[in-house]
């Protein structure tokens, strides 16, 4: 309960701390509404000349491109912001101050802050997805509804943990940011269809970097595609990573010395 | 005489660069990195097709590796050096001193993208090994010739663009604007998402006469040998045209901003 109500409470503070610099919404949204723009235009250019991409129509791959969009915003919007500034804190010793909070740490500092302008800028794919379902003539059952919903939370949780457990290696290393660039870069391309994977490579894509599980999951689900095995994987992927983070980030604060010595 | 200190700066600019080996081993991995994905799926779609858009299976994987690599020379962007000495006023130094400031830039910039540039060969070299004979290597030095040039000359434009672009810092406060374009719009119309011969006819018109295609796309077709002869020497007037009018539009552009920050300091 105490959570639910932190929570509210950042969400009103933040939501005010926006008011402040109300410029930047246009050009914060305008933003990620070019880059999805770029994206679609993409996969237009290559679906004039070419029909399919292994097995996946242009409007499926619009599908994917949206529910990856959608897992990616979510992500921005409520916990991205306080995991790129971890090791910011660690550095400069500014973590101390957030580790007296009598407050699970690891969610002090996920939820430090919500980025209203990519919570706004869901309505973007949100609204490829509704066209891409019609065109589509897909039907879901309530029952279908919830598990796609949870597939798509499930996606934005092993984003975050793998996310989280990159930027918790600053408590040892002073330049995480490279690497933390390197995992935004391949996982930027989790739009694409799963069927360009296959073998070793489909295998580490799935266990080891989860691209294929954020968005093909879901969105194959929806699609009602066969993907193989559905569940398991992402059971798998939200434990180990979910747990992995969590070990590391609280290895890594006994490690942190603080600011003072 | 007026050209040795340019030298020595890009020299400097270069020894610079070179004590960062190991940064931009990594940034350069960073940028990478994510080819292997792209060249996955280039590969699936042409499963089906011998070829795509005028472009073989070998060009198109080709051409990924290769604007990867380039556009890391040739990409315009906002110039953070730049747009602080115009803010915080260090440009003030640089106006006393006997030096041109686009020229000193230059060779600065020039001096710190060649390591870079060397570097980038090396980890681009494994990508190339993935794709095997797929990766095409011209035989005809006429070919690495019109390439080369062309990557010369596409490297000073590259700048020129680096140096407008920056120099807005004298009106803006805030470039995030510029940037936006710049990250987004830009390497779009240089063909570095994709070949532009992808894009509808139409769209692929419009962008010709545009002039970021000759930042990419350009230099990339003559590796490729898809322009005839005429085509090759065609585009690097074009080149060398573009090159003339940056200088005037950035000249213009330098002088009123000059005018505005003169008035700010005094």
């Amino acid at each position: 309960m105490k959570y639910v109500r932190l929570v509210r409470l950042l969400l009103k503070q933040n939501f005010l701390r926006e008011l402040n610099f109300r410029g930047n919404f246009f050009l914060a949204v305008g933003t990620n509404a070019l880059w999805f723009l770029i994206a679609i235009i993409f996969f237009g250019a290559i679906y004039l000349q070419s029909p399919s991409i292994g097995g996946w129509s242009m409007d499926e791959t619009l599908m994917l491109l949206s529910v990856s969009e959608i897992v990616h915003l979510l992500y921005k919007g409520l916990l991205g912001k306080g995991v790129s500034r971890i090791p910011d804190l660690v550095r400069t010793g500014r973590l101390d101050h957030l580790l007296l909070k009598p407050v699970d740490s690891q969610f002090l500092v996920s939820f430090y802050r919500v980025d209203y302008y990519s919570l706004i800028s869901l309505i973007f794919p949100l609204a490829l997805f509704f066209r891409s379902l019609e065109r589509l003539t897909i039907s879901l059952t309530v029952g279908q509804i919830f598990a796609a919903l949870a597939l798509i939370f499930g996606s934005v949780f092993i984003l975050y943990s793998v996310s989280l457990f990159i930027v918790s290696l600053s408590f040892w290393l002073t330049q995480v940011y490279a690497l933390h660039a390197l995992f935004q870069e391949v996982f930027s391309l989790s739009n694409y269809p799963e069927s360009i994977y296959s073998g070793l490579l489909r295998i580490a894509f799935t266990f080891v970097f989860p691209i294929v599980i954020i968005a093909n999951y879901p969105a194959s689900f929806i699609l009602h595609k066969h993907i193989g095995v559905l569940w398991l994987p992402v059971l798998f992927a939200v434990c180990v990573w979910g747990l992995l983070a969590r070990r590391l980030w609280f290895y890594g604060l006994r490690h942190y010395s603080g600011a003072s010595s | 005489m007026g050209w040795r200190k340019y030298f020595l700066v890009a020299r400097l600019s270069m020894r610079e660069a070179s004590a960062y080996r190991v940064n931009h081993v990594v940034s350069f991995i960073v940028v990478a990195a994510p080819l292997i994905i792209v060249l996955l799926l280039w590969e699936t779609i042409y499963d089906q097709q011998q070829k795509i858009a005028g472009l073989t299976r070998s060009q198109v994987l080709t051409y990924f590796i290769l604007t990867r690599w380039l556009f890391e020379l040739t990409g315009p962007a906002v110039w953070w050096e730049i747009t602080s000495d115009i803010r915080d006023g260090t440009l003030a130094a640089h106006l006393l001193r006997p030096e041109d400031y686009q020229a000193y830039q230059f060779a600065s910039i020039i001096g710190a993208k060649l390591p870079y540039a060397v570097v980038g060969l090396i980890v681009i070299f494994p990508f190339a090994l993935f794709i095997g004979e797929a990766f095409l290597i011209p035989d005809s030095g006429l070919v690495w010739g019109g390439f080369l040039l062309s990557i010369a000359l596409a490297m000073m434009m590259g700048y020129l663009f680096t140096y407008l672009f920056s120099l807005t810092a004298f009106w803006l406060e805030e470039g995030r604007g510029v940037e936006l374009l710049a990250d987004i719009a830009i390497p779009f119309a240089m063909g570095s998402m994709l070949p532009l011969s992808f894009l509808p006819d139409a769209w692929e018109k419009f962008l010709s006469y545009l002039p970021f295609q000759y930042l990419l796309y350009f230099p990339v077709n003559i590796y490729l040998e898809k322009l005839t002869r005429e085509q090759v020497l065609l585009g690097l007037a074009v080149q060398i045209i573009w090159i003339g009018a940056l200088l005037l539009i950035n000249k213009v552009v330098w002088d009123m901003g000059l005018r505005r920050f003169s008035a700010v300091g005094g």
